[in-house]
């Protein structure tokens, strides 16, 4: 998920678990409130026509021509709530087989995913009909669902080879279908911009727009044929838009099926699996990246090696009243987030420091003014979701060289209860070497093996020195 | 002759209100005038008591009336032998009589009453408890001030706060007043005070053991002992009216305060469910660390031991709401 500028740089200053997971559910397009059926579209045949000279037609008339080979192809996707029969969630999907089978995002799905027995799922094609989907395959990480419709005879879409192969020229028409807020099938017209850079996970960049309801639905090149699946845009900025690479459906069209009997601790199960599995790779790729030094006064504070984080700053200098202390805070953030279900992220790390002195306060009130700025921020954790923190508290010191301080840290962790083996950690350590300069750092992870974390915690501690 | 006897009309507390001697060896007791003695309770008969000696010179006490009169034991008599040390009881009043073959204690040695300073007085140890307390709140409201000095930080903690608590005292010397007829501020203030100094001392213990030997256990249940210590607030200002039902003050204090802490633990749980967890130590001056750190195995040896915790709950049934998700599988 890819979130707004302006709300990271606030979250990257503590590690807000609240912050985060709105961010998140604010940026992923699926969950649209319940809308009126749209209209039955008219009926027009599309197959996979070979590429025609439609970048010398004009735009309109190329979108026209897209819209009308895509629509047949094109689903609403539903999500139910078994006892009421009433639309819990909407976004869309579009057909990869003419025996039925389509793609979607995983959030579209989720729901039914986490819950089979309480929500179903059905589609409703550009006619009208409708029908019962049944879950085959899902790619957490990568935000894909693979369904099957109840029935056969479907035109379908292909995949762009060159999307494939990651050869789209940037700059390329693009244009994404779906059914934005309900209200029917629609295209919208943007440009390939290339891969989402210093990311640990892959996202195409769309420059154009993504509205809710279009989660799932495919973003097309100028001859029909998929580019990417539409999966989240910026909150905060205009025509910032983010596709799944096609390549991650067609692995999904290849990967086993879930069993036919679905029940929600199988797919539980398969999630915590994909979650656990990603988290492993992307722990050892940042712990063999390591930590690269960053001068706070007298410390020094670890700080990733990758360019996968998106950092931010801020300082009390302005601050009213004035205070006698400074605090200038960095924090650092990934920005991987996996969507779980509607209040379960998983997949975060976030590193901060925050760096304290002072000239006009005396030990006492400088311990106070620390006490008061540096703390592991949280949100209330929802006890169905998760157990209550248990924390460990004590005075660590790595090593007794001189060149690592004491430290007073707090280790805080939960236990997601539906998802074995996952935590969601927290870590704060704060200098106890000085009376008048400290550095508080914090470290964050969420959706992590309790291993992992701890690993992780142990190097980052490590690494934090002070300049005899 | 007959031998002189006295009845006195007692209080409630036994002590003689009025005595009235029987000069012809009896006396006649009720709210009538013709009595020897005017007894003036609304659940005396006219003609009550007659008191008196027999031929042979013994006194008895006689019920006159249809009411019965009762001994402090509580036997209903009609005619009784006068017994010194019991009281008789009719209807509200109590008498009790007495001959002159009665022993009196020996005198009290006369006592010059002492010159009490005041420092040991009342009112001179509550001035000092309240100024200790006042000058105790402003520095620590200076050792945690963290921007530049304002006037306005430190007039709640010492003005208006000791304000209050003298109102506090107020209120409990004007329910002595009314119960007993002496206020007794100076007490009142006093115990507030001693109280309140009690307690700031135990907050600045809790927080120096949570800071500088790690044990956060005591300041984090700081709260629960709050309410103890405003159950023993309450218990000393009850003891200040009722000296002689103190443990019947002492014992609905402790059943209050036993609730609250009860209420506020089972808060605290439920809270403690959600809320994320923060440094539980309220830092200090770096010279009162006193702990030796934790080596990084040591450290992440104690932060393993959490995990089996969090397996085991969270296989356990949340405690509000259901499961996460559906358990119908």
């Amino acid at each position: 998920m890819y979130n707004s500028p302006t709300l990271i740089s606030r979250m990257f200053m503590y590690a807000d678990f609240r912050a985060l997971c709105l961010l998140a559910g604010l940026a992923v397009l699926g969950h649209a409130s319940a809308q009126p059926p749209s209209p039955p579209p008219p009926s027009r045949n599309a197959i996979a026509a070979p590429p025609s000279s439609v970048s010398d037609a004009p735009i309109s008339a190329t979108a026209e021509a897209i819209y009308g080979d895509a629509k047949p192809r094109l689903l609403q996707i539903r999500t139910l709530l078994n006892a009421a029969s009433q639309k819990s969630s909407t976004g869309s999907g579009f057909l990869v087989s003419e025996d039925g089978l389509a793609i979607t995002n995983y959030h579209v799905v989720s729901q039914h995913a986490m819950e089979p027995q309480t929500y179903r799922m059905e589609y409703v094609s550009a006619d009208g009909s409708r029908g019962k989907l049944k879950l085959l395959a899902f790619d957490v990480v990568n935000d894909v669902a693979l369904v099957q419709l109840d029935k056969g005879g479907w035109s379908h879409f292909e995949f762009d080879p060159r999307a494939l192969a990651g050869k789209l020229p940037r700059g390329e028409k693009l244009f994404s279908l779906g059914n934005p807020l309900d209200i029917g099938f629609a295209v919208m017209e943007g440009n390939y911009s290339g891969l989402v850079e210093r990311s640990y996970g892959e996202r195409i960049h769309l420059s154009g727009p993504l509205n809710p309801g279009m989660s799932g639905g495919p973003t097309l090149d100028g001859s029909s044929r998929v580019a990417g699946v539409n999966v989240a845009k910026s909150t905060s900025a205009e025509q910032v838009s983010f596709l799944v690479p096609a390549k991650y459906a067609v692995a999904l069209l290849k990967r086993p099926r879930l069993p036919e009997a679905l029940t929600g601790k199988i797919t539980r199960a398969e999630i915590t699996r994909q979650v656990t599995e990603w988290q492993n790779a992307l722990f050892a790729a940042l712990e063999s990246k390591g930590f690269k030094p960053t001068a706070n006064g007298p410390y020094i504070v670890p700080e990733s090696a990758t360019d996968w984080f998106t950092c931010g700053a801020r300082t009390n200098a302005d601050a009213k009243p004035k205070p006698l202390a400074r605090a200038d805070s960095a924090g650092c953030s990934m920005q991987n987030w996996l969507f779980l279900a509607g209040d379960l992220f998983a997949g975060n790390v976030s590193l901060s420091r925050t760096h304290f002195r002072t000239e006009d306060l005396n030990s006492f009130q400088f311990a106070k003014f620390i006490s008061q700025n540096a703390h592991v921020r949280g949100d209330e954790v929802n006890p169905r979701r998760f157990t209550a923190p248990a924390c460990h508290e004590d005075v660590f010191q790595a090593d007794s060289d001189g060149k690592h301080p004491k430290l007073r840290v707090m280790w805080c962790a939960t236990a997601y209860r539906d998802l074995d083996g996952l935590y969601n950690t927290t870590l704060l350590a704060i200098t106890q070497d000085r009376s008048d300069e400290a550095v508080a750092v914090t470290m964050a992870l969420s959706g992590v093996t309790y291993a992992n974390a701890m690993r992780f915690a142990k190097r980052f501690l490590a690494e934090l020195q002070v300049n005899p | 002759m007959s031998e002189p006897f006295w009845v006195e009309v007692l209080d409630r507390h036994q002590n003689v209100v009025s005595r009235q001697r029987a000069h012809d060896g009896k006396m006649t007791i009720g709210r009538a005038y013709e009595n020897d003695l005017i007894v003036d309770d609304a659940f005396v008969a006219p003609l009550h008591l007659k008191i008196g000696y027999d031929e042979e010179g013994v006194l008895w006490i006689e019920d006159l009336a249809a009411h019965a009169a009762n001994t402090d034991e509580s036997e209903t008599v009609t005619r009784m032998l006068v017994n010194a040390e019991a009281g008789i009881r009719i209807g509200h009043t109590s008498l009790r009589v007495r001959t002159r073959a009665y022993a009196v204690p020996p005198a009290l040695a006369v006592v010059q009453p002492k010159k009490v300073r005041f420092i040991d007085s009342d009112e001179g140890r509550g001035f000092m408890f309240g100024a200790a307390f006042i000058a105790l709140s402003v520095l620590a409201t200076w050792l945690t001030q963290t921007t530049e000095f304002k006037l306005a930080n430190y007039l709640p903690i010492a003005v208006i706060f000791p304000l209050a608590m003298v109102a506090w005292a107020g209120v409990w010397a004007l329910v002595t007043r009314i119960i007993t007829s002496q206020a007794q501020f100076a007490r009142h203030v006093l115990i507030v005070f001693v109280v309140l100094v009690a307690f700031y001392f135990i907050d600045v213990a809790t927080d120096l053991m949570a800071y500088s030997i790690v044990w956060p256990a005591p300041q984090r249940w700081l709260p629960m002992a709050s309410w103890a210590v405003l159950g023993a607030l309450i218990y000393a200002h009850l003891a200040v009216i009722t000296p002689r039902h103190r443990r019947l003050a002492g014992a609905l204090v402790a059943i209050v305060t036993v609730v609250a802490i009860g209420a506020h633990i089972s808060l605290r749980l439920e809270s403690d469910r959600t809320q994320p967890q923060r440094i539980s130590a309220q830092l200090m001056p770096t010279f009162l660390l006193v702990k030796a750190p934790s080596t990084p195995d040591a450290f992440f040896k104690d932060v393993d031991a959490l995990r089996p915790r969090l397996e085991e709950a969270s296989k356990k049934e949340p405690v509000s709401g259901g499961s996460g998700f559906d358990d119908y599988d």
